[in-house]
């Protein structure tokens, strides 16, 4: 049995290229939208082929075309004046011109505490930022997995 | 002539007629991969058989209705035939908003009631006022109250005085329970198992298994012990839709602390993810949100009041929403607030027996209030002078 030498993950932080501020603050905003997300899968409708002119029977067709028309327009009405989404309806409020206390003056304002870091691999307590992205890290076992899965994948 | 009283949460919706009891009702619509075709409405999620993967269809976005198609879709399922059957014509509605709702979705709700649905009365409400309306009920002696609503989208903080909510002290933190649930299922795919589609699966996981910590570097120290020493881990089983259909938690003395499990059944084994999830409403800082807690904010929006209404606030703080059921969490805001809060003024945080349906019993509360009538706007006054007069009776 041959013991394999241990690599130290910090011998190839020479080799290894850093991010810059403005990147990991771009890449905390995505991690923070995608925590809005309904979901994160695809609608299942939307991966059935779309019913083409063969699945219509020609037999109804003509009786119920009328009755559907009329439904069609009051439907269409209200779907094309309530289809916007938030940041759209946001926008429209002009709330810079409403007098406060509005919205946006609501919204809780930083905490003067500093934050607290935990090691994005095992959630514990962390001391250690990992040089090229900036990820926590608590121990250097968990650095080594972060290098091999999280660190830097998915970079803008 | 009936009063319907619906609370219209981004998650449930707790709807029910004045003189009856309250049903809690998902406010949205389903889809599920196994039957593709066939959109779920509301309640009828029971009838899906397999509900792995469930794609969900929410009217709500960051808690504003935004989609009024799928509302429209559920309301219908609501006020149809299978549910409330309800006479239009002759029904009153209580209907709840959130904070500082938007001009646009206000009007679409007057026509949708009054045009759509032709409500013979209507009430626009935000869903805190039926709180602090619950509250004052139950404690006439009492002038203010503070209202902190934690909720799917949001968690909101509002001081009332004498029934009228003070605007200049209304705190927005934007974390809520979808919050938490994301959080979670990407902590657990990424150290465990994939879940990223099983928003449901994990959302009962959520609510069955997490905890508020009262001292939390103390449990963190308890999370990383091995075997039988560490207290706070936990095996969950996830249901397989087949055998088992509902997923639950291990009671300890069945839990293997080495090895496999003999049996067939996934498990999660959750440590610090217990209490580190409901953490994020103390501390949105803890992943990046730059906002403060429930406690600090609490103390921030008091602190924005007239000084001599403060000690009355912090007397008289009532927890409402879906978030508040964390065990623990009632004893840790008192502790927090304690020790924010100066030591001269008695601080005193009260979680009802049943937080979710708090509002709605307020709203019950409120439909036999004599004054009830001068509140409503009729639809009669609605067709004369539009949306004017519902701006002007409504608070929002």
């Amino acid at each position: 049995m041959v013991l394999e030498k241990k690599v130290s993950a910090r011998v190839e932080a020479g080799q290894r290229r850093v991010l810059d501020e403005a990147t990991r603050q771009r890449r905390l905003t995505r991690q923070l939208e995608a925590l809005e997300k309904d979901n994160f899968q695809d609608d299942p409708l939307s991966s059935l082929p779309p019913p083409g002119p063969t699945a219509r029977l020609p037999a109804f067709s003509e009786t119920e075309e009328p009755e559907k028309k009329k439904r069609k327009t009051r439907g269409d009405h209200f779907k094309q004046r309530f289809r916007k989404n938030f940041t759209t309806l946001l926008e429209e409020e002009n709330l810079s011109e409403k007098p406060e206390p509005n919205y946006l003056s609501a919204a809780a304002p930083p905490s003067p505490l500093p934050p607290r870091h935990f090691c994005c691999v095992c959630g514990f307590p962390s001391h250690y930022t990992c040089t090229t992205c900036g990820g926590r890290y608590c121990s250097s076992r968990c650095l080594c997995t972060h290098r091999e899965t999280r660190c830097l994948k998915w970079t803008l | 002539m009936a009063t319907l009283v619906l609370d219209n949460g981004a998650y449930t919706a707790k709807i029910g007629y004045s003189q009856e009891t309250v049903s809690v009702i998902p406010n949205c619509q389903f889809r599920s991969k196994t039957s593709r075709l066939k959109t779920f409405t509301a309640n009828q999620l029971d009838e899906i058989k397999d509900p792995s993967g469930l794609f969900y269809i929410l009217p709500f976005q960051k808690g504003y209705l935004v989609n009024w198609d799928v509302q429209r879709k559920v309301w219908d399922h609501l006020f149809g035939k299978e549910m409330f059957k309800v006479e239009f014509a002759d029904t009153s509605i209580i209907i709840t908003e959130p904070y500082f709702n938007f001009t646009s979705i206000q009007e679409s709700m007057n026509e949708i009631l009054f045009e759509e649905y032709q409500f013979q009365s209507a009430l626009r409400i935000n869903a805190g006022s039926l709180s602090a309306h619950h509250y004052f009920h139950s404690k006439p002696s009492e002038l203010c109250c503070l209202v902190v609503d934690s909720g799917f989208s949001f968690t909101h903080i509002v001081p009332y005085c004498r029934s009228k909510k003070l605007k200049e002290g209304i705190r927005r933190i934007n974390v809520g329970g979808k919050l938490l649930t994301n959080h979670l299922k990407e902590i657990i795919s990424y150290r465990q198992l994939h879940v990223m589609d099983e928003t449901h699966v994990i959302n009962q996981v959520k609510e069955d298994v997490c905890y508020v910590s009262q001292h939390f570097y103390k449990d963190m120290e308890v999370a990383q012990m091995k075997g039988e020493e560490n207290s706070v881990m936990r095996d969950y089983v996830l249901p397989d839709f087949s055998s088992i259909k509902k997923g639950f938690c291990k009671p300890r003395e069945e839990m293997l602390f080495s090895g496999k499990y003999k049996t067939g059944e996934q498990i999660l084994r959750l440590t610090n993810e217990r209490f580190a999830v409901p953490e994020m409403l103390f501390h949105p800082s803890d992943i990046g949100i730059q906002e403060m807690g429930i406690p600090e904010a609490i103390v921030h929006s008091i602190q924005s009041l007239p000084e001599d209404m403060q000690a009355h606030f912090y007397q008289n703080i009532v927890l409402t929403g879906g978030n508040t059921l964390f065990p623990g969490f009632r004893e840790r805001l008192e502790a927090e607030l304690r020790s924010l809060v100066p030591a001269d003024l008695p601080v005193s945080v009260l979680l009802p027996a049943n937080p979710i349906c708090y509002s709605w019993e307020g709203g019950k509360l409120l439909a036999h209030n004599p004054d009830y009538d001068e509140m409503v706007v009729t639809r009669d006054d609605y067709e004369e002078n539009g949306h004017c007069i519902c701006e002007e009776n409504f608070d929002i």
